[in-house]
This record gives structure tokens, sequence and C-alpha cells, in this order.
């Protein structure tokens, strides 16, 4: 690109998607270096205290993730079979979450169940949280911040969220998530 | 001419090297730094895209914009930039590292990572650019400070300041260089050798701050720094391919320390003949210039020959950043086979 005589800056933004082409240690040419630092910078990463840069450097930011959507790790959607009741969780209670599962399913109760695994959230978070009439959200946490971004991004569907949460210090046992989601049922 | 470690395409002009306009006070010390760091790279005619700059937090760690613009830099966080720069060279160790920081960030927040990163020889240029204060932050004392002394706002400091040299030494470090900002030729000069130096290179660099501790009674102010320096050796760097001429100095009084690329270190004996290869003198000799108060310049220590961290992990030449994924990451049935042996 540089070597294409493009004009190339470290926050450019180029083709206009908000992510910046980057080039890093190694590449010899003479323009494809540039100084990350810490304080405010223009788009070619030279200190800068300009409002008008800082603006369109924060503008840029929230374009880049709106466009991150379409690039990070898409949810893993298991046993979806389209029933009324959905189950979103993430991270290290995944294997507790799919003994839930098939404890209720052996009870007659199926749930579809959708795995989280990257912020912002990809456009099938939207299809699981529309086609569910009760969505559980079982995290590992406190305050149920999971819940609380999504109620948050999807305001429309927040009345369908159901936090499941916890934390002791220890895993969530299926246990514990079961007990939990059966007071709703 | 070409440097026998780089890859050179063309000549260089020195205006390859130089950096964005400082910010920094005028009469800063650390602004003679940078331009002594420009004027060593040039002259070793090393291609600017071959360096990659490190720093910490603190006006020294801005300083890094301030020369070799066509070099990648990172301005990390305070007092880690010896772990960035590890990682970093790790990822390449076809570049060579220049880390600027500063007496707060390497001896206050960092002294852990600054002590570790000597004692695994990571092959790093290592300036501190000490001037015993927070200049960024409106000059309180650092851990450089010496005791007494007095400063407006601050009052007077009651703690012995920790010795940046010695603590590289006590940590095993493979180069060890105080210098004056104030002795710019000194300067330049080991910073060259210091290029050439395939280990940790740690160059602790008075540095005055013109701002909040320029007093005349102060360590770390131009004028004490003229009147105490104490050069151990008039020293001159001769990069590999130039023959070595002895025209300007008197056999006998020179001494001669081989790096490891062939670059050759001269000293020149001024009014002491001191050995730069002797561990325990280098130690003895700090202790008696703390003692007498004397501000001591030149290579207090080197041992060319002491293993690098790369050599220690028999990293081979090519740069793990140049590597395809399938040389650095085992397949799925060797993944699994490792996964079994630990059943």
């Amino acid at each position: 690109m540089i070597s294409k005589g493009i004009n190339w800056g470290r926050y450019l933004d180029i083709d206009k998607d908000g992510i910046p082409y980057r080039t890093v240690p190694g590449n010899m040419h003479p323009k494809a270096s540039y100084f990350a630092r810490g304080t405010g910078h223009d788009e070619y990463a030279h200190y800068c205290e300009d409002p008008e840069e800082w603006e369109r450097n924060l503008d840029r930011l929230r374009k880049k993730l709106d466009s991150a959507k379409n690039f990070t790790p898409v949810p893993i959607l298991a046993n979806e079979a389209g029933n009324q009741i959905g189950l979103i969780s993430y991270g290290s209670t995944d294997m507790a979450v799919n003994e839930v599962i098939d404890q209720f399913s052996e009870d007659g109760v199926s749930i579809d169940y959708m795995r989280i695994r990257a912020l912002p959230f990809n456009k099938s978070v939207d299809e699981f949280l529309l086609h569910h009439e009760h969505i559980f959200i079982v995290e590992c946490n406190r305050d149920g911040q999971m819940k609380d971004i999504l109620a948050k991004q999807y305001p429309q569907f927040a009345v369908k969220l159901i936090s499941i949460s916890h934390l002791d210090g220890l895993s969530l046992s299926a246990e514990w998530i079961n007990k939990e989601i059966s007071k709703h049922l | 001419m070409v440097n026998s470690k780089f890859e050179m395409t063309k000549a260089f002009t020195r205006q390859d090297y130089l950096g964005r306009p400082s910010t920094l006070c005028k009469g800063c010390g650390h602004n003679s730094i940078s331009n002594m760091i420009i004027s060593a790279c040039y002259e070793l005619e090393i291609p600017p895209e071959k360096f990659v700059k490190f720093s910490g937090i603190g006006c020294s760690s801005k300083s890094a914009a301030y020369f070799l613009e066509r070099s990648f830099g990172f301005n990390g966080l305070h007092g880690r930039m010896p772990s960035l720069a590890e990682g970093a060279l790790f990822a390449d160790i076809s570049l060579k590292g220049i880390g600027i920081s500063g007496d707060g960030d390497t001896a206050n927040i960092g002294l852990g990572q600054f002590k570790h990163l000597a004692r695994r020889n990571v092959p790093l240029v290592y300036i501190v650019e000490n001037n015993g204060v927070y200049g960024l932050t409106k000059g309180q004392f650092s851990a450089t400070a010496e005791q007494g002394l007095k400063l407006k706002r601050q009052g007077k400091n009651p703690y012995l300041p920790v010795d940046i040299a010695m603590e590289a030494i006590g940590a095993n470090a493979s180069f060890v260089a105080r210098s004056f900002a104030g002795d710019p030729k000194q300067v330049k000069e080991l910073i060259k050798a210091a290029i050439s130096h395939e280990g940790t290179a740690i160059l602790d660099i008075i540095s005055p701050c013109v701002t909040f501790n320029n007093q005349d009674y102060s360590l770390h102010s131009y004028s004490w720094g003229k009147g105490h320096e104490a050069p151990l050796h008039e020293l001159e760097f001769v990069p590999p391919r130039d023959e070595i001429t002895i025209d300007d100095f008197e056999r006998g009084t020179l001494r001669e320390v081989t790096m490891h690329d062939g670059s050759v270190i001269l000293f020149k004996k001024l009014e002491r003949d001191y050995d730069p290869t002797n561990r325990t003198e280098a130690i003895r000799l700090l202790e008696e210039a703390i003692r007498r108060n004397w501000l001591i310049t030149g290579l207090l220590y080197v041992d060319p020959n002491t293993p690098n961290i790369f050599e220690m992990y028999s990293m081979g030449k090519k740069p793990l950043n140049r590597l395809p994924p399938e040389k650095i990451r085992p397949n799925t049935n060797t993944l699994e086979k490792i996964n079994q042996s630990f059943r």
C-alpha cells in the first residue's frame, strides 16, 4: 500500500470501516514506522492536542467497534430447535450449562443455548434475542454484567432477559444453575 | 560503507535519523542525548528501520519521539519498558532495540523490571536519562535524588539514593556505563559501543532538568556535573570495518576491548589505569565515587562474551515474526501427542 503511494497513517481510516491498516516492526519501508504513544495523537501517530483531531479519532473508534461485529468470533449455537426458552452464557460456565440443558431435556423442557465468544455482539445475537420469549443469562459474575450489557444494547428485548449470576470464587455448578432456572419455570 | 551487522542499501544522511521536534524544555539534557543518539546511529551507518525504540513514562520517555522517526517506537507503561522490549525483540531478533527511560521510570516504579532485564542480558541499549526528579509531574524527588537535596515546594529529601550503575552491576549487567549530558562526545561514543554490544547495555546518563533540579548544589545539575565529572578514560568506538590507528594515542596508554561483532572500544588512560572488564573494580570504584562525591563517567564494566537471552534459548537466525504459522505452531496430531504425554 505504502509502496503504491497511498497515503498511509497508523490511525488513518483509508477504506472507511474505522479499522486502519497496521505495520509492524521489521517492515523496512522508510514510511512504515510509527510511534505508538499514550498521549493524544493525530492520524499519523504524531503528538497532537487538537480537539478536532481528538474527536475524529474517537468517532473512528466508534465506527471501528461497529465494523468489528463482522470480524469477531461468532457465537456458538447449541441445541437450537426453535424453542421459546433461550439461554446465553460465556466462558467457563459452558460445561455446567450443557449439563443443565441435558437435565432439563430429560424432564421434557427444551432450551436453546448460545455461547457468546466476543464483544461487540455479532448479528446472530440480535436474532437469538428476537426469536426467544424468555432468555436466561447465566454468568459467573457478581453483578450480572453481561445481562446489563445486553439490556443496554438491546433495550427492546430487556424485559425478556433473566439474570442467573453468582460469584463465590468457584465455577458455577450445574446443580446451582438448575435450581435458579427452575424458580422461573 | 556497510555496517557488518545490518544490510545497507544506500547511503544515509543525518536527516534520515532525525525525529519530531522536541517539546521538552529548552536546555533539557534529554535533548542533547537525543542528538547524540542520532549522531551515533548515523555514524554507524545502520539503516534507521533496523532500530526499534521503547520507552516508559516521563519526560525521558517522551524523548523517544525526538530521534529516529523512521524507526518503530512504543511508549509503554510506567516502568514496564523492559518487558515490552523483551517481547518485541524476541519477536524480531534482527532488530536493534533502544530503550529510553528515566530515573523514576527505572529506579522507582521500574526497578524490578530493570534488574531482571539486566540479568537476562536482553540485547537492548538501555539509556536512563537521570535527572533526579519527576519533571513531568512538576519536580518531585525520584529515587536517584541525593539525600538532603532541597527543592522548591518539595522540602528536603530524607532518603539515600539508588545508584543505577551499582544496581545494574549488582544484577549482572554485561555493559554498564555512566555519562553526563554535558559531555556529548563521550555520550556518543558510549552509545555506539552500546549498540555494538549484543546484550543489555545500561547507560546511566546524568541529564539535568533545567526547570526543577539544576541548582548548583544539586548532584544532577550542569554546573555540578561540569565541576565534578571524573572521566575514567577517553574512549573511542571503532566499528569492525575500520582499521585501528593509534596515531592520537601514545603506546602503553591504551586498553582495547573487542566486541562480539569485531568492533573495538579503545580506552585511553587518563589519571588512573582502569580495567573496564573487572567487575569487582567497578563496584569498588562506584563506592569510592559515592564517598568522594565524584561523577565518575565512562564505561564502568563490560563483558562482551556473556551469552544473551537469545543464545540462552538457542533462537534460530530467522525472526519469529517472519516464520509461517506451521513453523511456530504444532499441528493437531503433534499437539495431541504432547497432551497425551502429560496424561
